[in-house]
């Protein structure tokens, strides 16, 4: 995400156009793909390099073609796909203190050893004595270590970087209507999952011609924790480049002084996710099944599913589907997130009404309304309770 | 002749009329255009609104012109008060603060007071404040600054003191901020304050921070600095933001009586004989670099060519890993350590603050020798215990590179050892400045520790080229 000083943009009237770079331009993809095999380089390198040194190293690339702004921009994305060491919840700052405190007395009293300091002031915070020399700093940013790298080429750092001006502008948006032109299930499915992994609030509408019509709340719509929001926005943003074909439209509230603008984007722009998305298998769901084969079951036989179900203006994404054998009645099974203060939730008022629906979510059952379509479980969902549920929400 | 502007804000003025209004940072005058207003050079016809214009700093010539010539004037630029301002403590100035103050009032109330650090230059604003009786903004270059000076001048005046910058936004008649929020904001309050003291001054005359001295119609200023020197630019650039120099005393004039007497020394050390042929490949490297691209590095702007080049041409990574290695080697010299430690050992019981050119050394130092480092990396908190310990004891010794060159308040420093350092006077003089604040009895001394045979003896030459080392 590029904000700030890196969000390049100009305007035009009430449009606003990111400064987009061109993935394939040779002017770009010489000196892009050399700082990435040296940022490389460095996460491989047995020295490991401090985010300091690796800053005052990267000043050649910085000063490369065009606006330092953009190298910038490529600084930030190399540095977000690289992971550094991390520190120990506050116990630097003790070590330092007792380690400089000691060494002070020793030095005083000509007594100044300095393997023995570390070792003592170290047994004295809980710290193993090995670690201490090389966890003196670990806490400032600057001192953290290079640890490695998630490489990419350098056609795909200038896709980043361009997605990354979208999301720096989409921090400032209203509202974001983002229309899929026939999408196939299995996309519209993914969409509908991001939207909901990443507590979006959405609504959704079937519109003429198979177009489907998402339309997300912005930040600044919002009143507190807009910067949450705006992160999660941008977060599944990358998803939306996924989709076949699709028209995104962005109201904003521009700059300090909030002035209305425009954002548009469509798919014949060529934006590309930088990280293919492969559905990443649901754990739970997988478990459940697993169990469900184990033990032979005469009443109900479990199928995969990969359906997007319609119901008023809302869409539901089930990820099994449970059939009672002796009625043939179906009820869908969805393995969701109970995200913090959703009180529509905890109600049970986000599920559907028509729909024979189980929502399985990892929760105290306290914390949720008392709704047998609502099923909060400790670890792991246990198919006893769900067959009991599920006999309560198809015989009412 | 341009067509006459139309009359605007509250009250409207005559057609015999001048009128001047403040808007972003520049002065807007309309009504009666008097013939000696076309002619000043500084005052430009705005095409755009069909209104002359002048920047915010001309309010004073332009105030005094139309006295001159007798024009009337409807001043709706001025938000500024008169002030009842009285020292509510028993503080009493040293002569050459009274000295300072009253030739800069006597120069028109504009200039800079040139006094070395520990003198008491935020006491001589205070009297200066006490002269002009207005309303007063002080302009710092960091918050620590901004909080010291906003203690002083409530323990001085007794009055809430408003602040602008560290996240703060809260102006009153007397009221700090720092040069990146005056930058910033003072296209917006430029005429609220009739006085405005910029601290540490020589960070003013560049292209952003000049900004808030031309965009201020205060008619008093006065700009506060130890070194007011600054590379490639001339004293007289001070002239049009503050005005020129109207007193200044150095260090040898004042040491003794209002500062610490204090000697400064020289040690060097050699680079062992694999050091030094790493030094010599490194540095033929960097220079052969710069020779086959022409480049001069002592010229303006050779910097930024040299880096560009780095990233485009072949060998450029190269040349530019050898610049580095060749200046890390001199100043992080093992031989260094072993004359810092037997230093140590020698002003044990002594307060002492350890120079170096940047952080990768100060967190060098501080590991190897178990140091707190005082960078702008340290948390703020972590930076109060350490600042407090030093002053108690606890911590009796700080290594820093760049936070302490100015500034901050440390009476009880009286060794000063630069491990390394820049070639600038400035840097070298504020470093001097630190350990020189008059406490009791104490006599100062400041080591410089050069690697022999390698460019920090040319620096070391050139920072020196100051009277306080003479």
């Amino acid at each position: 995400m590029l904000t700030g000083n890196l969000s390049l943009v100009r305007m035009d009237g009430k449009e606003i156009f990111p400064e987009y770079l061109p993935p394939n331009a040779e002017w770009l993809q010489v000196p892009t793909q050399q700082f990435i095999d040296w940022w490389s380089e460095c996460a491989c390198s047995h020295d490991k390099t401090t985010r300091r040194v690796l800053r005052e190293l990267a000043s050649p690339f910085l000063n490369g073609p065009g606006n330092p702004r953009i190298w910038e921009g490529f600084y930030h994305i190399l540095q977000s796909r690289s992971s550094f060491s991390e520190g120990l919840d506050g116990l630097e700052e003790q070590l330092r203190f007792e380690v400089f405190a000691r060494a002070a007395i020793a030095r005083k009293d000509n007594n100044f050893d300095r393997t023995r300091l570390l070792t003592e002031a170290a047994t004295v915070v809980g710290m193993n004595p090995d670690q201490s020399e090389s966890k003196l700093f670990a806490d400032l940013p600057a001192e953290q270590l290079l640890m490695g790298f998630e490489s990419l080429s350098s056609e795909r750092l200038i896709h980043a970087y361009n997605i990354g001006l979208v999301q720096g502008i989409l921090l400032h948006s209203l509202s974001l209507v983002i229309e899929a032109v026939q999408p196939n299930t299995l996309d519209l499915r993914r969409i509908i999952q991001r939207v909901r992994f990443h507590r979006l609030l959405a609504t959704y509408e079937s519109r003429p011609n198979g177009r489907i019509q998402i339309t997300l709340d912005g930040p600044l719509s919002l009143f507190g924790r807009t910067n949450r929001y705006g992160f999660q926005l941008a977060c599944f943003f990358p998803w939306v480049l996924s989709l076949e074909q699709f028209e995104l439209k962005a109201k904003l509230a521009w700059g300090k002084r909030k002035v209305p603008k425009v954002f548009h984007l469509d798919s014949g722009l060529g934006l590309r996710p930088v990280d293919s998305s492969p559905q990443q298998p649901n754990p739970i769901k997988q478990d459940l099944v697993a169990l469900f084969t184990k033990r032979p079951n005469a009443s109900w036989e479990l199928l995969e599913t990969h359906e997007v179900l319609m119901e008023g203006k809302r869409f539901h994404v089930p990820d099994l589907c449970l059939v009672e054998k002796q009625s043939q009645k179906k009820l869908f099974l969805e393995f969701g997130h109970l995200p913090k203060g959703n009180s529509g939730l905890t109600r049970g008022t986000s599920l559907p009404t028509t729909i024979p629906w189980i929502l399985c979510v990892q929760a105290n059952p306290k914390d949720l309304a008392n709704d047998p379509r609502l099923y909060g479980y400790r670890k792991v969902p246990l198919w006893e309770e769900i067959e009991t549920r599920a006999k309560l929400v198809l015989n009412p | 002749m341009p067509e006459q502007g139309l009359p605007f804000g509250n009250e409207v003025p005559t057609l015999n009329e001048m009128s001047i209004r403040f808007e972003a940072g520049t002065l807007v005058i309309r009504g009666f255009i008097p013939g000696w207003l076309q002619e000043a050079p500084w005052v430009l016809w705005d095409k755009r609104e069909l209104v002359f214009r002048a920047e915010g700093c001309r309010y004073r010539d332009l105030i005094c012109l139309a006295k001159e010539n007798k024009t009337p004037l409807l001043d709706e630029a001025r938000q500024y008060q008169k002030m009842a301002l009285s020292l509510q403590t028993d503080r009493v100035a040293f002569p050459h603060q009274r000295d300072a103050v009253d030739h800069w009032w006597s120069s028109g109330a504009r200039g800079l007071v040139v006094l070395p650090t520990g003198t008491g230059k935020t006491f001589v604003a205070i009297l200066a404040m006490i002269r002009a009786l207005r309303s007063t903004l002080v302009v710092t270059p960091t918050i620590d600054l901004l909080n010291q000076w906003r203690k002083e001048l409530n323990l001085a005046f007794g009055v809430p003191i408003g602040q602008m910058g560290g996240g703060e936004q809260d102006l009153s008649d007397i009221s700090v901020s720092t040069y990146q929020s005056a930058h910033i904001h003072l296209e917006k309050w430029g005429n609220r304050f009739g006085l405005i003291v910029f601290d540490e001054a020589h960070h003013l005359p560049g292209p952003a921070f000049s900004t808030s001295a031309l965009g201020s119609i205060a008619p008093f200023r006065l700009g506060l600095t130890a070194t007011p020197e600054k590379m490639e630019q001339p004293l007289s650039c001070y002239d049009g933001l503050i005005g020129p120099i109207v007193y200044r005393r150095e260090i040898p004039d004042l040491s003794g009586q209002y500062l610490s007497n204090y000697s400064t020394k020289r040690i060097y050390v050699d680079l062992d004989p694999v050091l030094r042929s790493e030094y010599k490949a490194c540095r033929k490297a960097y220079l052969d670099f710069c020779t086959r691209h022409q480049l001069d590095m002592s010229t303006e702007g050779a910097w930024g060519r040299f880096i560009s080049l780095c990233a485009r041409v072949d060998g450029g990574l190269a040349a530019f890993r050898a610049f580095r290695r060749q200046k890390q080697i001199p100043q992080t010299n093992p031989a260094k350590n072993t004359v810092l430690e037997s230093l140590l050992k020698l002003h044990a019981r002594e307060r002492t603050l350890i120079f170096t050119v940047d952080n990768a050394t100060v967190y060098k130092i501080a590991k190897d020798l178990l140091i707190p480092p005082l960078t702008h990396l340290t948390p703020a908190k972590e930076r109060k215990i350490l600042l407090t310990g030093f002053a108690s004891g606890k911590f009796p010794t700080l290594v820093t590179s760049r936070v302490l060159n100015e500034g901050v308040d440390m009476p009880l420093a009286a060794v000063g050892i630069v491990l390394s350092g820049s070639s600038t006077v400035r840097e070298h003089v504020q470093r001097l400045g630190r350990i020189l604040r008059k406490s009791g009895s104490k006599h100062a001394t400041l080591y410089e520790v050069i690697t022999r045979e390698t460019s920090e003896e040319y620096a070391s030459v050139r920072r020196r080229d100051h009277d306080a080392y003479r």
